[in-house]
């Protein structure tokens, strides 16, 4: 019996190796497709990496920029139209996930590769500062894209322990971000072992890490001699726009940080709900057009003095 | 839990331990826990019925043995019946005749419920002695490995096995665990590799049928009965294995279907253990074919409408046990016609029959699988109808996936052809795969299970179909 045994345990082994032996070779062509397809894993593309990852390249650029602007996915709608017309201004909306320490890593990227720098705006909507790292989409995007990119050291210590106890270290690594880049199969893998986890508590409006990398970038812009500039996304004036808009400027009185960014709360851009989309938080880009967002962000520099020169127009 | 939650090999691999580590006579208790474990996995619900039918049954047992009188007898078998199949048979047929009304459904009830109803109708006959040990008697009618699917057990094969491991004589045997194990990897080969792949083909087709060309529904109609099969044969072989590691044998449940050549064969190797019990408690005691030809067809007519019933509560399913009832008894009227051919035409005429009779199955499935009789009907007019719409790509299946189902099957239509040469000659597929040399059934088995973790990856974070019969 004891040979039986020490037999089937070499075989279980022997097996899992083997295993390890498939998801290493699924990240290489063609076996990624191949897997992915077999293991139905196709929906775990690389896209939300490349997706950041662009973005980083977009802020490392050596393109003369002395303004970044930076935001969630309204910041997005409303001013990337006019990212290609704008040499002095960096447009770089991405989305909520990114969460605030993906937002300083974006800014700190940017005053790196641009010393003369003078503004960095960050544009958000009240819900975005919610986000922290969870096992949907905080992995893809807040952490996985800039550890590809050796960014993740630029964190302060108290976010990178908290990157670390929802992802794992080893899964913080390049090698490993690249891999699961790579292999659909593995990202699946890796993306629903997260979802095991129990699921963290709501920080409420203004979570202790985004209101620290807030506070961090900041200090940078300051550090660095840029101003910074915390401006609210346009919001559908609604009853629940409002309730979440008051919770976070409680949120912000609590942490003491109102005073600060004061503009975010008595600047707000509030619009007719009918002009935005089903889900209430972004423009409806059926009625929307260039125009119309050229309009939105002049009622923005009207109301907050700011985004002085950003071009409106490809005439 | 099912035999492919991430969690079922934990939990098998501390059961199998602590029923080989504890002494002998505390083995029921521990596979009463076991089982008692697992079916609280599926809701305290199924745990309370469980135990209800366990208690009731057990205790008309205990009457029924000690009642004096036939008449007596008589009430602890009905009682013995109404509290072990009643309310399977309420909650099946209640919704055919009030639309609408669907009474709670219980997991694995389908199974034991028909254990349960065989223990006392054999005791009624005489047939197994009355068991007097409640936790014996729990044990026969929650054994985990087969409770959510079966095969559905017999008291004579169960009660002995069981008092043979509680006496010591029934040992931990490495070529047991060995068997057992293999058998295991085969059945989750069987569910994971083949059955999905081709579910996932499959059940867009029923879906969108008046969408797809008439081949593809054609050729969906058979994926289904393979997928069923392997769906179905997998479970068999995971119950069949995950046993025989605790040293009880349970009756095979497929015995190559697809190799059959007439339908009356058909059912002597598919699902054996309802077709027997349905023969054995259903078709034998209306008459069975002792009282004439007109007789028969109505028994033949009632025993595969309950049939019908037992797999679902709507009238497609019924349509479904009528079919086959019509085709047996077709096969009955023309035997004579058939005699002078039986035997003739060599391996081709073989292999004529047993496409025929996989043809007529599948055919039957169409209806099982539908919503409807009337889709039934519209899904086997479409497939003879040469209509043009979406082909066997367009249904969200990649090639390299459909490619991956053939290879299987391939695969295990070549090891079912061993398997009947085998068995033709009193032998069986794993003697045939233990007398390899040591280091092919190595690789072999290696290579089976690494495919089946690669396959196992498909039912992470998705709604992985369960085993079709456990919604039975």
């Amino acid at each position: 019996m004891k040979g039986f045994l020490l037999r089937l345990a070499a075989f279980v082994l022997a097996a899992l190796v083997l295993f390890a032996g498939v998801l290493g070779l699924s990240a290489f062509a063609p076996f990624s497709e191949i897997f992915a397809k077999l293991t139905d894993s196709t929906g775990y593309s690389a896209s939300a990496s490349e997706e950041i990852g662009a973005h980083i390249a977009n802020v490392q650029a050596d393109d003369g920029a002395t303004a970044l602007i930076l935001g969630d996915s309204v910041c997005w709608q409303v001013f990337d139209p006019f990212s290609l017309c704008n040499t002095a201004y960096r447009i770089d909306g991405s989305n909520r996930a990114v969460t605030l320490a993906g937002q300083y890593l974006l800014a700190k990227a940017f005053l790196d590769a641009h010393p003369g720098a003078t503004d960095v705006y960050l544009i958000l909507t009240p819900d975005s500062f919610a986000a922290g790292f969870d096992a949907g989409y905080g992995y893809q995007y807040a952490a996985a894209p800039f550890a590809a990119a050796g960014l993740l050291d630029g964190l302060d210590e108290t976010t990178r322990a908290e990157l670390n106890a929802a992802y794992g270290a080893p899964f913080l690594t390049k090698d490993f971000v690249r891999w699961a880049d790579a292999s659909p199969l593995v990202k699946k893998l890796y993306l629903n072992a997260l979802e095991v986890l129990p699921d963290k508590e709501s920080q409420g409006a203004l979570p202790a890490m985004a209101a620290r990398n807030l506070e961090n970038l900041a200090a940078l812009c300051e550090e660095r001699g840029a101003a910074f500039h915390l401006l609210c996304a346009p919001l559908a004036d609604s009853e629940a726009r409002r309730t979440s808009m008051a919770a976070l400027e409680e949120a912000f009185r609590r942490a003491g940080l109102y005073d600060s960014y004061a503009t975010y709360f008595t600047c707000t851009p509030w619009y007719d709900p009918a002009l935005f989309g089903e889900d209430g938080v972004h423009f409806d880009n059926a009625t929307a057009d260039m125009d119309f967002y050229a309009q939105v962000i002049r009622d923005i520099q009207a109301a907050t003095g700011l985004l002085d020169g950003l071009v409106l127009s490809y005439d | 839990m099912t035999y492919y939650s991430l969690v079922f090999p934990l939990f098998f691999a501390a059961a199998v331990l602590v029923f080989w580590l504890v002494p002998p006579k505390a083995r029921p208790a521990v596979l009463l826990a076991a089982s008692a474990v697992y079916m609280a996995g599926w809701g305290a619900l199924s745990l309370g019925v469980l135990a209800g039918v366990t208690l009731v049954t057990w205790a008309c047992g205990r009457g029924l043995a000690a009642a004096k009188t036939t008449a007596g007898r008589r009430v602890f078998l009905v009682l013995g019946l109404l509290g072990s199949a009643g309310y399977l048979f309420a909650r099946k047929a209640v919704p055919l005749f009030a639309p609408g009304v669907s009474l709670l459904a219980v997991t694995g009830l389908a199974f034991y419920a028909l254990q349960a109803a065989a223990y006392i109708a054999d005791l009624y006959k005489g047939k197994c002695p009355v068991q007097k040990n409640l936790l014996t008697y729990a044990v026969y009618v929650s054994f985990f490995p087969r409770i959510l699917s079966g095969p559905i057990g017999r008291p004579e094969e169960f009660f002995p096995q069981l008092e043979n491991l509680c006496s010591g004589s029934r040992r931990c045997e490495p070529q047991r665990l060995r068997r057992g194990l293999v058998t295991m990897l085969g059945g989750w080969a069987e569910k994971l590799v083949i059955s999905n792949l081709l579910s996932a083909w499959v059940t867009p087709i029923y879906a969108r049928w008046t969408e797809c060309s008439a081949p593809v529904v054609l050729v969906g109609g058979l994926g289904f009965a393979f997928s069923l099969y392997f769906d179905f044969a997998g479970y068999s072989h995971l119950a069949l294995g995950a046993s025989r590691v605790l040293s009880i044998d349970l009756p095979a449940n497929f015995r190559r279907p697809f190799f059959a050549q007439s339908m009356g064969e058909f059912w002597q190797r598919w699902h054996i253990s309802l077709s027997g019990w349905l023969r054995d408690y259903i078709y034998i005691p209306l008459g069975g074919s002792r009282h004439g030809p007109l007789r028969r067809t109505l028994n033949l007519i009632a025993t595969f409408v309950v049939s019908g019933l037992w797999h679902g509560s709507a009238w497609h399913y019924l349509f479904w046990g009528l079919l086959h009832a019509l085709l047996q008894i077709a096969g009955i009227l023309t035997k004579p016609l058939r005699r002078p051919f039986a035997g003739r035409g060599g391996a081709v005429m073989v292999w004529v029959r047993r496409a025929f009779v996989t043809f007529c199955f599948a055919v039957t499935l169409v209806f099982f699988n539908a919503s409807s009789v009337a889709q039934g009907f519209g899904m086997i007019g479409r497939m003879f109808s040469g209509a043009a719409g979406l082909g066997p790509l367009d249904l969200g299946v990649s090639g390299t996936e459909l490619a991956f189902a053939a290879l299987g099957l391939v695969i295990a239509f070549v090891l079912d052809l061993v398997a009947e040469k085998a068995e033709a000659q009193g032998s069986c597929l794993y003697d045939r795969f233990a007398a390899l040399p040591g280091a092919v059934r190595t690789a072999a088995l290696l290579v089976l299970a690494v495919t089946v973790l690669v396959f196992a990856c498909r039912l992470v974070g998705g709604d992985a179909a369960s085993f079709y019969y456990a919604q039975f």
